[in-house]
């Protein structure tokens, strides 16, 4: 490339983020100013702190503890960076080569700008000051056969850079299609939350096993201790009895062993030294950690072989992320037609019949077949989005992820809970899976984005729109409270009464978060950015509007506690257990919360015909 | 090394998996013509102006652009500083100004400093676009933008333009500026090469069309030969299809019965 070019490359990267700044309104620039202050104040700070640390801290520590350090800084860089990679895949490329391609600029070039531009982004303004800091500490600690952490570090930065930036081109080449796209955002999320949860679950295991272990040397400890306890005491017998002399008891008690607790109990199992260096070398991200603390051993030989090597997947991760990302724009790959895919048109006969037996299969009483149909589309359209579906799975993942393995940790403390407050933790559970579509909930329209125009068309009371979209998101959140009581019921093997309670109070839950999330989407909608749940150009008067609601929400839901209030007396006071208080009580606050929800929709519905043009403004400006 | 043919193709193909969306297309358009390039919906019109300018690579044939080869293992250089293109998404930064970007693309094709700033102002004053320099692309119209993509292809003088859709959702004000700036353009001996839907302002700027349906080129030669006496959207229909044939009832909006 022509350095005029590159100039000019870097110069236009620089207008498009300065035009962002200034044109993202006054709130915006002086934020963005604020949070420019904080990352440059972040840079030095890390920097400074790692070299103290590494000066003063580190200086005499043993090579083994400076490998866990160095693990623990690059396990949070590639945490960060994962998550920024994740991040930066929903937005488009500042400078992609879509916009190169019929310019007179050698691509190769522009590929590999862009490739140095993605390293400017915070994970690595945080880390790389820190790394550098604390290497430059080991090089004066240590002298200078360290200083072959430096080209070290440069190695293993852009191995991991250009990995990820490969598996960017290659990701966002997915993601052309605007289903694989979606799709594509999901399972990265996902992915991530399962490695963010690994160490729990690790935690849990080793925990668990650590348990068990301490209870059978416990165990084996006991019983040797009272077959310590019995040799000992037939020997006294004999010695009263004078079947033997003292000196032939000193004998025999010499003899017999007394107990010592195994090494289980004292101390916990650790890797040795040689399994520790096998795993560093085999992965990657280890070979920081693993070339420090064989540079704190004075061998080099390590750390120079991990250094090229690193450098060489860098090398060709670049080379085929170029090679990829061209046959992506030139080959136009993602546009290829499935080889042997039949192209013909549907049949409209089939396809009207399979509609038509789609509809009009369900009659509820009370509830308008207009509303149903419409129930069906809008469930359609939520199960069919994969950033609601995301949004919908986080909050199971999150209880499944964290709250099932505390409890299977905590099995013997449940087994021991009363029956009584069995249910409160049934409860928990119930209330958390509803609270989990209550994103959804309180911004009902802003995901409808431009489709609200439709809703706003439609000949539809706003009364029966509002309980079409309840009654979609009914099955959703019915479903995953479902499960997740279902899931706690198993574990804590409450009473068949607390079980069924729980699950009506679910109804009696997502009736209340309806309610609520009705009034906050009517007065207070938020624009969501196209293919995110993520809410763009948002007002703060809409923001603190929110806030308020959230907060004020835990107090709408006291009702729902009733129930248990009055099990817990019928119990207290010596009520017989086969009358089933918590399911009926639920059953009746469920009524009477069904009640209050006919009554407040009609007044909804006005509130919604009155303010659907400020709504509409909000949601269906373009978001792109 | 010069020919009769500012474009020319032999056997250009481009295939999808089975689908050969461009399918032994030979071009050949003549230095200084205006080249209307016709075709219904997913004809591969798209996919031929693609090829043409190196944005996408074809499955087979060959091409020469100016009367060089185009080569598919080098990036074309030296023919893409003779070009320029309005791409089918018009390439453009949406956080830059018109000013800003043109400096961009000026800059990418080696042009002083000074001589950008002249043509910028001139262009954008032609394409009533100067009066928006506070504005960034991102909140241009439609048709703001797609002026915004024709100034910036003409900025470095090139002997041969690209235009795809120049006139798709354009107002009647903006689609008469950019005929007479092409309309210019070509006067002076420069060849332009667009596709179009709008077969009426083909009609009166072309002077050469060809008409490409299912990935086959059908029809191509000098405007007034091809229509003889009848329109161009008669020959078009012809070639293409006709309506009529394929037309299906829909009986019940006949009726004003719900």
């Amino acid at each position: 490339m022509n350095l005029e070019q590159l100039k000019v490359l870097v110069w236009v990267r620089w207008r498009i983020a300065i035009n962002q700044l200034v044109h993202g309104g006054s709130v915006g620039a002086v934020l963005s100013s604020v949070l420019g202050v904080i990352v440059i104040a972040l840079s030095i700070s890390s920097l400074v702190l790692a070299f103290g640390l590494g000066l003063f801290l580190l200086a005499k520590v043993p090579a083994s503890t400076l490998i866990v350090v160095w693990d623990v800084i690059m396990a949070a860089f590639l945490f960060f960076w994962i998550i920024g990679l994740v991040t930066e895949l929903q937005r488009s490329e500042t400078v992609s080569f879509e916009k190169l391609m019929h310019l007179p600029i050698s691509l190769r070039s522009a590929f590999f700008l862009n490739y140095l531009c993605s390293w400017f982004n915070l994970s690595m303004v945080a880390f790389l000051p820190a790394m550098l800091g604390l290497a430059l500490a080991q090089i004066v600690t240590h002298g200078m056969g360290m200083f072959v952490v430096l080209p070290l570090l440069a190695s293993q930065l852009a191995m991991i850079t250009a990995i990820t930036y490969q598996l960017r081109g290659w990701i966002a080449a997915l993601m052309e299609n605007p289903r694989k796209r979606r799709t594509v955002i999901v399972t990265m999320g996902m992915i991530i939350m399962f490695l963010s949860q690994a160490p729990q679950l690790f935690n849990v295991y080793v925990m668990r096993k650590s348990r068990q272990s301490r209870q059978t040397s416990q165990q084996q400890l006991q019983q040797e201790l009272e077959r310590y306890e019995r040799d000992m005491s037939d020997l006294r017998q004999e010695l009263q009895e004078g079947q033997i002399e003292p000196a032939e008891f000193n004998r025999r008690a010499a003899e017999i062993e007394p107990p010592v607790p195994s090494p289980a109990t004292t101390k916990p199992p650790s890797l040795d030294e040689q399994t520790i260096a096998l795993l560093h070398a085999a992965l990657p991200p280890g070979w920081l950690g693993l070339g420090v603390k064989t540079l704190a051993q004075h061998r080099y030989w390590p750390a120079m072989v991990t250094t090229f090597l690193a450098a060489g997947v860098a090398a060709v991760s670049l080379r085929r992320g170029y090679r990829s990302t061209i046959r992506y724009y030139r080959l136009g790959h993602m546009h290829t037609v499935r080889s042997g895919a039949k192209h013909s048109a549907p049949d409209p006969q089939v396809t009207n019949k399979h509609d038509a037996s789609s509809f009009r299969k369900i009659h509820v009483p009370g509830i308008p077949d207009v509303v149903l149909d419409f129930t069906r589309i809008h469930l359609r359209h939520l199960l069919r989005a994969p950033e609601i579906r995301m949004a919908l799975l986080v909050p199971p993942m999150v209880v499944g992820l964290s709250l099932i393995p505390a409890m299977f940790s905590t099995h013997d403390e449940l087994s021991k809970m009363p029956v009584i407050y069995r249910p409160l933790l049934l409860m928990g559970a119930g209330v958390f899976s509803v609270l989990s579509i209550l994103q959804l909930l309180m911004n009902q329209f802003g995901f409808d984005r431009d489709g609200f125009r439709t809703y706003m068309l439609v000949p539809l009371s706003r009364r029966n729109l509002l309980l079409a979209k309840n009654l979609s998101c009914l099955p959703i959140g019915f479903g995953i409270s479902l499960v997740m009581v279902s899931v706690a019921q198993f574990m804590t093997r409450a009473s068949v009464d607390g079980y069924l309670g729980t699950i009506v109070q679910c109804g009696s839950g997502f009736l209340v978060c309806c309610m609520f999330g009705n009034f906050i989407s009517v007065l207070s909608p938020m624009p969501a950015a196209t293919r995110t749940m993520r809410r763009s150009r948002v007002k703060l008067v809409n923001v603190l509007l929110h806030v308020v609601f959230a907060m004020t929400l835990p107090f709408v839901q006291i009702p729902i506690a009733v129930p248990y209030v009055v099990y817990w007396l019928w119990h207290f006071y010596g009520g017989t257990r086969w009358v089933p208080v918590y399911t009926l009580s639920s059953l009746v606050l469920l009524a009477a919360l069904g009640a209050v929800y006919l009554w407040v929709l009609p007044m909804q519905g006005r509130l919604l015909l009155r303010r659907q043009g400020a709504v509409l403004r909000v949601v269906a400006a373009s978001q792109d | 090394m010069e020919t009769d043919w500012a474009i020319e193709s032999e056997n250009l193909t481009r295939a999808f998996g089975d689908v050969r969306a461009v399918d032994d297309v030979n071009l050949r358009v003549r230095w200084g013509s205006f080249y209307g390039f016709l075709g219904p919906n997913g004809a591969g019109k798209s996919t031929t102006i693609k090829m043409l300018t190196g944005l996408l690579e074809p499955t087979s044939g060959s091409m020469r652009i100016l009367g060089e080869s185009v080569r598919q293992d080098q990036e074309q250089l030296a023919i893409k500083k003779r070009i320029g293109v309005v791409p089918e998404n018009l390439g453009l930064f949406d956080n830059l100004t018109a000013r800003e970007y043109l400096t961009f693309v000026g800059r990418m094709y080696l042009m002083p400093v000074d001589t950008i700033q002249q043509r910028s102002e001139d262009l954008l004053s032609v394409l009533g676009l100067q009066d928006e320099h506070k504005k960034l692309t991102l909140e241009y119209s439609h048709g703001m933008k797609k002026k915004l993509s024709l100034a910036a292809a003409l900025l470095p003088n090139p002997d041969l333009l690209f235009l795809d859709e120049p006139f798709e959702g354009v107002d009647a004000v903006t689609s008469r500026a950019i005929r007479d700036i092409l309309s210019d353009f070509v006067a002076r001996g420069s060849t332009v090469f667009l596709t179009s839907h709008v077969l009426e302002i083909v009609e009166r700027l072309c002077t050469d069309v060809g008409i490409i349906a299912h990935g086959k080129l059908i029809e191509q030669g000098p405007l007034d030969e091809l229509k003889q006496d009848g329109s161009l959207e008669s020959l078009f229909l012809q070639r293409v299809g006709n309506h009529e044939e394929t037309r299906v009832e829909v009986s019940w909006l006949k009726d004003r019965a719900v």
